[in-house]
């Protein structure tokens, strides 16, 4: 699975990271950076987990 | 495009008071009608909108939805408080810079210093085993924090907590004094500008954000005072009052429900986190109203707005939509991941103090359950609430219980 992410809509609530930290860091403003180009199969479930916190629905995932 | 006639609701009232849930349920009672109300009361008009994706949507788009008007009950305000009412893309440089100051990894390094400064006020009430939750913690704790992050001295706490007080809470009435409240907001304004003046003429740098702010440039060049100035006030208003009315909502909640409360003291004395405790706590009982101006005719779920109208979202009615979330009207401490609730706003304007906010929610959480884990509203205390632009408790008075009573 892969994650993308909408940068004009990400505002840095950073709940992506409280969610899945092994998936998705933020930067030192509180914005996303994904860690992973292709999420690996053990990671796919906090991948979804931290796209869902998002209050924006910046995350998407594309299976 | 047909849209069906305008019914204007003349009942409802932005200001008032009543008991402790009237504010948010009276939007829930709302939303079960429609989505979307014009209000007219005899004073102002605005329209209302109450559905959890429609605030989201309508927040995101501030070129439709302008940030010169943050309340109808300021429809000109005096003064545009920064960044809060600008507009992107003037708005987006001044929220980078506030941004670096309020992020997640900064909020750690304030640690320390907020746990120390919260077992304090702990310590105070423990041993008096009671306390009035808004004046001995709610009111002080948030605001010690605020003057320790701008590097000002702890002994100007009671001026401004009686300058917050004049601010956000409605007069004895129950109404709305705009001379008070502007008479407020200046005086804030003259604090910061005699102190940003102090500081300049020393010439010195301290390791606080109000000295920091001093080197900003906006532009490639220095922020005009004024504008910093406006800025300071902001981080005043709205980092303070939300934060104690998220503790007193939270804190009679507990109180009132004893299950709720042991779990909650369960989870401290298991050493686990409480992130998930804080979030839902926040979404149940948002206590902003945000407010904008329509800059262009846009149709809203069969609405017509026209630019220039203001439109209130009551964000706690947003979070209650059960098209959002299961079980959404109720408290669920133990939800198995934490709703993408709106009590921080979305789109740019999003609160910048949301990280400060949960460090200092969580840390009040921990410190307060570790040492008193029981706790209620004295038998026979009516506790009441107010609503405008946030809804907060005049006062809360609580009962510790001591081990040997339980």
């Amino acid at each position: 699975v892969k994650v993308t992410v909408d940068r004009s809509v990400c505002q840095g609530h950073a709940q992506c990271n409280a969610a899945a930290p092994d998936v998705y860091e933020v930067d030192d403003l509180g914005y996303v950076e994904l860690l992973h180009g292709e999420v690996p199969v053990d990671l796919e479930a906090d991948a979804r987990l931290g796209a869902s916190a998002c209050p924006e629905r910046a995350l998407r995932l594309l299976d | 495009m047909t849209l069906a006639p305008e019914t204007t609701n003349t009942e409802h009232r932005l200001v008032g008071t009543g008991h402790v849930g009237e504010g948010a349920d009276r939007y829930d009672r709302l939303r079960a009608t429609g989505s979307v109300f014009k209000v007219a009361e005899p004073d102002r008009e605005y329209w209302v909108v109450l559905d959890h994706d429609l605030v989201r949507q309508c927040l995101q788009d501030a070129t439709t939805f302008s940030s010169s008007v943050i309340s109808p009950l300021n429809p000109e305000p005096p003064f545009a408080m920064i960044p809060i009412q600008l507009d992107p893309p003037e708005h987006t440089q001044w929220k980078m810079l506030l941004a670096r100051y309020f992020s997640p990894r900064q909020m750690e390094a304030l640690r320390p210093g907020l746990e120390a400064r919260c077992r304090e006020l702990i310590a105070d009430i423990k041993a008096r085993g009671e306390c009035d939750l808004l004046h001995d913690f709610a009111l002080k704790f948030p605001t010690a924090a605020f003057l320790e992050l701008m590097g000002l001295p702890l002994d100007q706490l009671p001026t401004f907590l009686e300058w917050e007080k004049q601010i956000t809470t409605p007069d004895d009435k129950g109404g709305f004094d705009e001379e008070r409240q502007v008479g407020a907001m200046f005086a804030v304004v003259g604090y910061f500008a005699e102190e940003i003046s102090r500081r300049r003429n020393a010439g010195t740098h301290t390791d606080d954000l109000l000295s920091d702010m001093l080197t900003w440039e906006i532009d490639g060049v220095p922020a005009p005072d004024d504008a910093l100035i406006n800025c300071c006030v902001l981080l005043f208003l709205a980092g303070l009052d939300t934060v104690t009315s998220t503790l007193a909502f939270s804190w009679h909640h507990l109180a009132t429900h004893a299950a709720d409360r042991a779990h909650v003291a369960a989870t401290v004395a298991r050493g686990e986190a409480t992130d998930g405790i804080v979030e839902e706590l926040l979404r149940y009982y948002a206590v902003p109203e945000v407010g904008r101006k329509v800059t262009r005719d846009v149709e809203l779920d069969g609405h017509l707005l026209r630019a220039g109208d203001l439109v209130v979202f009551p964000l706690v009615t947003a979070n209650r939509d059960g098209s959002f979330l299961a079980d959404a009207d109720r408290v669920v401490l133990d939800r198995a991941q934490a709703a993408p609730h709106l009590t921080f706003g979305a789109g740019p304007h999003r609160c910048v103090g949301s990280h400060l906010a949960r460090i200092e929610l969580n840390i009040a959480l921990v410190e307060w359950h570790r040492e008193l884990p029981d706790y209620v509203v004295p038998e026979g205390v009516e506790v009441s609430s107010y609503w405008g632009n946030i809804h907060g408790m005049y006062d809360l008075p609580l009962q510790v219980v001591d081990g040997a009573d339980r």
